[in-house]
């Protein structure tokens, strides 16, 4: 059997299952792995993360020395492909959430970034919104450390 | 080699496919465990029987520690019903990511309070994204609590003398947050006179007493009706048969001019000479000296 690669990104089908197909390359049958989507919400209601915990590309940011933004290592967290999938395709349709989205019109530097991402996510996408809003009637060019703490003067907290 | 050891047992798969679920989950404890150590005391107001005064007691109780000079801060876990950000006059408060989490937002007189109704308009219900379509049943409760452990553990609590939670109706509620936020954490239970509330309040007294979570005692609440006119505070209910097996921290009655500023959000600027202030004044002096006995 040899895993063949679902169009990417893998998503939920209108139940929720997520599914990667294994196909034999003698006969060319196909199995399917399906997940129970009550299983996979479960576990992600848990707040934990499928494929283990690691700092992604889409999931979070990394810091050099000075400070600056690197790549995050890509290194799959899951020695289990299917799990590594699922973890792939839960990432793809969370970023399609502006409430984990890193992507915004209002440009943030990364260390301005790494503070939203270390605040509950439920609560990232107001705080968000809020303080471009701050931002962009301060007149700063992007949300940076400063304007986070200047809003925190402004507002008295 | 024989069949079975051509095929792996599931004792032979390494872990959960290297999601390593237990260890996220006992890496969160320990992080919130981590993120609450600057905190003293803390306190779950409860009760079991919705529309008692849960919230508006724990926003008098956080106001009166607050005037004896206490640092104090209020989680609102009534994650579909939050209330606390209206009382508090913090429904627009602004959400300000800090360098030690999400920083808390405070009244004029200091005191933070963290609340859903500070992050969804009252216009709108609370929902989470889900993969799962349907049937939310399932998981809903499961997602509540994993987003207030995010709230506990992500959070700027720093340094207090209180944090008190303000938990939603549910006995069952109660036996469950005893077991979320362990026994480190005291429970005060909000009950009024009538018989219907206190039987509520009974079996939530009998669910808690399964954990080691202490119960510091119970407060009844709209123990009578208080008149300005007349200086009189007449009763509401009739007399109840229940007989609750924790300490009675005190009555407090309803005064219509503190119901007010309830729903202005301007609990802290009510007149400190309203016989419910003062009495909540008292059972808060009485809480500290238990909590410090």
């Amino acid at each position: 059997m040899k895993l063949v690669k679902n169009e990417a990104p893998l998503k939920p089908d209108d139940h929720g299952s997520l599914s990667i197909r294994y196909e034999c390359p003698d006969c060319l049958m196909e199995i399917a792995m399906l997940t129970n989507a009550f299983e996979t919400q479960m576990v992600t209601s848990m707040g934990v993360e499928i494929g283990g915990k690691t700092v992604s590309k889409s999931q979070g940011i990394t810091l050099d020395e000075s400070g600056n933004m690197t790549e995050a290592n890509g290194e799959p967290a899951a020695k289990c492909p299917f799990s590594q999938m699922a973890r792939d395709s839960m990432m793809g349709a969370s970023e399609t959430d502006s409430a984990n989205t890193n992507e915004s019109e209002f440009p943030w530097t990364a260390q301005a970034m790494v503070r939203l991402q270390n605040i509950p996510e439920f609560a990232r996408p107001m705080a968000k919104k809020g303080i471009e809003k701050f931002a962009h009637e301060k007149g700063f060019a992007q949300v940076t450390e400063e304007c986070l703490d200047r809003a925190k003067e402004e507002f008295d907290m | 080699m024989s069949d079975s050891k051509q095929i792996k047992s599931y004792s032979d798969l390494a872990g959960d496919g290297g999601s390593n679920i237990m260890g996220q989950v006992v890496a969160h404890k320990a992080k919130i465990e981590a993120n609450l150590s600057g905190i003293k005391y803390v306190i779950a107001v409860g009760s079991g029987k919705g529309g008692v005064g849960k919230s508006t007691i724990s926003m008098h109780l956080a106001s009166a520690f607050n005037r004896l000079g206490k640092r104090v801060s209020l989680l609102d876990a009534d994650v579909n019903g939050p209330a606390l950000a209206r009382l508090a006059g913090l429904t627009e408060a602004p959400l300000i990511p800090g360098k030690n989490g999400l920083i808390v937002p405070k009244t004029k007189s200091g005191i933070g309070v963290i609340s859903f109704g500070s992050l969804v308009p009252e216009s709108e219900a609370v929902d989470f994204k889900s993969v799962a379509s349907g049937d939310s049943h399932v998981w809903r409760a499961t997602k509540e609590f994993s987003t207030l452990a995010d709230f506990l553990a992500d959070t700027d609590w720093g340094e207090l003398d209180f944090l008190l939670i303000d938990l939603p109706p549910g006995a069952e509620r109660c036996f469950q947050f005893a077991e979320f936020f362990g026994h480190k954490t005291s429970f005060i239970l909000i009950t009024i006179p009538s018989e219907v509330s206190q039987g509520v309040v009974a079996r939530s007294i009998a669910a808690i007493k399964k954990t080691p979570s202490p119960i510091i005692g119970y407060i009844e609440n709209m123990s009578g009706y208080y008149s300005a006119d007349s200086k009189e505070v007449k009763p509401m209910f009739p007399s109840s048969n229940v007989k609750l097996d924790v300490p009675l921290l005190g009555s407090v009655p309803f005064d219509p001019v503190v119901a007010e500023h309830c729903d202005r959000g301007t609990i802290t600027d009510s007149a400190s000479s309203s016989p419910t202030n003062i009495s909540l004044q008292d059972i808060a002096t009485k809480i500290m000296n238990t909590l410090e006995a």
